[in-house]
C-alpha cells in the first residue's frame, strides 16, 4: 500500500464518501489508481462497520480486523516522502479510523463490565458504608449492634413462652388434681359405709 | 288379746325392718351404679382395668340381689364382700389417677433438665415442680 503525497484531505474525504454512498470499489479505484490498495482497505473497513451496525454485540474478530486495518493504514511506506500533505493525510486517516476503533473498544469494555457478577459489585457500597461510618471495625460493630436486639427479642419470646408453659402445666395439673379429689370423695362412702351394721365372724 | 297385740307389734316391726333393708339395698345398688359410672368415665383407663372393674361391680350387684332374697345374715355377709370389692375398684381408680399426676411431675422434671441443658431459665418450672410434689405428698398423707 502506498500513500502518495498527492492525496489531499479533500481527496480522502471524497473517496470515503463515495465508498459510504455505496459506489463500487472498482469505480473509485479507477478514479484514483495510485490509491487502489488504500481504497480497498477503506472498503474493508466500511464493510466491517456496516456489519457491526447490524449486530447487537461487537465481534472480537471484527475488532482485531479493525486493529489490523488501522495498523495497516498507519504503516508508512518506505518510499513515502515527508510532506505537509502526507502528514495531514495520515492524521486525517488515523483520526477517522482510530475513533471508530476506540468506540468499539469502549462498547466491548462496557459489555465486559456488565458481565461482572453482581456480588462483586455489591461489595462497593459496603466499603463506602464502612468508610463513612468512621468505625475502626465497622462490620464487627454493626454485627454486634444487630445481634443485641435480636438476642433480647429471643429472650423476651423465651420468657413469654416459659410463662405460658408454666401456666399451662399448672392448669393441667390442677385440673387433674381436682378430678382426683372429686373421685376420691365420691368413692369413699362406697367402701367405708357399713349399711347393714354387720361384723362377720369366723362362724359364718 | 294380749298375745294378739304382741303378734301385731312383732309383725309391724318386722315389716318396718324389711322396708328399711329394702331401702338400704336400693342405696347399695345405686352406689354400685355410681361406681360403675365412675369407672366408665375415667378417661384413658387401660381397657383391661376397666373391664376388670366393671366385671367386679356387676358381680357385686348380682351378689347383693341374691342375698336380699335370702336372710339378713346372708345380706350382711354379702355387704362385707361387696365393700371389699368396691374398695379394690376405688383404689385402682385412685391409684391410676395418682399415677397420672406423678407422671406429670416426672415429665416436668425431665423437661427442666432438657431446658437447663439448652440454657433456659427454668426457675419457674422448678418452683412448679416443687409445688406439685408438695400436693402429692399431701395426697399420700
Amino acid at each position: 500500500m502506498t500513500l502518495t503525497p498527492s492525496v489531499s484531505d479533500q481527496q480522502f474525504e471524497t473517496i470515503l464518501l463515495r465508498l459510504e454512498s455505496g459506489e463500487s470499489l472498482r469505480s473509485v479505484q479507477l478514479d484514483f489508481p495510485v490509491l487502489a490498495a488504500d481504497i480497498e482497505a477503506l472498503q474493508d473497513l466500511q464493510d466491517f462497520f456496516a456489519a457491526q451496525r447490524s449486530v447487537a454485540k461487537p465481534d472480537p474478530q471484527g475488532l482485531k480486523s479493525v486493529l489490523r486495518q488501522v495498523n495497516l493504514l498507519n504503516q508508512a511506506s518506505e518510499d513515502d516522502e515527508l510532506s505537509w500533505g502526507s502528514f495531514f493525510s495520515r492524521l486525517s486517516r488515523s483520526t477517522r479510523l482510530a475513533l471508530p476503533a476506540l468506540l468499539v473498544l469502549g462498547v466491548s469494555g462496557y459489555v465486559w463490565q456488565s458481565q461482572i457478577p453482581a456480588s462483586n459489585l455489591d461489595s462497593l457500597p459496603k466499603m463506602n458504608f464502612a468508610g463513612t461510618n468512621n468505625s475502626p471495625i465497622p462490620a464487627m460493630v454493626g454485627s454486634v449492634e444487630l445481634d443485641q436486639p435480636n438476642t433480647s427479642l429471643l429472650e423476651g419470646d423465651s420468657a413469654m413462652d416459659m410463662d405460658a408453659l408454666v401456666q399451662s402445666l399448672s392448669n393441667e395439673f390442677a385440673s387433674e388434681m381436682a378430678d382426683f379429689e372429686q373421685t376420691k370423695e365420691s368413692l369413699e362412702p362406697l367402701f367405708s359405709e357399713q349399711l347393714f351394721s354387720f361384723v362377720p365372724n369366723s362362724t359364718l | 288379746m294380749k298375745y294378739l297385740i304382741l303378734g301385731f307389734g312383732f309383725a309391724l316391726i318386722s315389716s318396718t325392718a324389711q322396708a328399711q333393708y329394702e331401702d338400704l339395698i336400693d342405696l347399695k345398688l345405686s352406689q354400685l351404679s355410681q361406681l360403675e359410672d365412675t369407672v366408665e368415665a375415667t378417661n384413658s383407663l387401660p381397657q383391661a382395668d376397666s373391664d376388670w372393674a366393671l366385671r367386679l361391680v356387676s358381680d357385686s350387684r348380682e351378689i347383693l340381689i341374691q342375698a336380699s332374697s335370702e336372710n339378713i345374715e346372708r345380706l350382711q355377709a354379702a355387704e362385707v364382700e361387696i365393700n371389699q370389692t368396691v374398695a379394690k375398684v376405688a383404689a385402682r381408680l385412685l391409684s391410676y389417677k395418682k399415677a397420672k399426676l406423678m407422671s406429670r411431675i416426672t415429665t416436668l422434671d425431665a423437661m427442666i433438665i432438657q431446658y437447663q441443658s439448652e440454657g433456659f431459665d427454668t426457675s419457674d418450672l422448678e418452683a412448679l415442680s416443687q409445688s406439685m410434689k408438695m400436693h402429692m405428698e399431701h395426697l399420700g398423707s
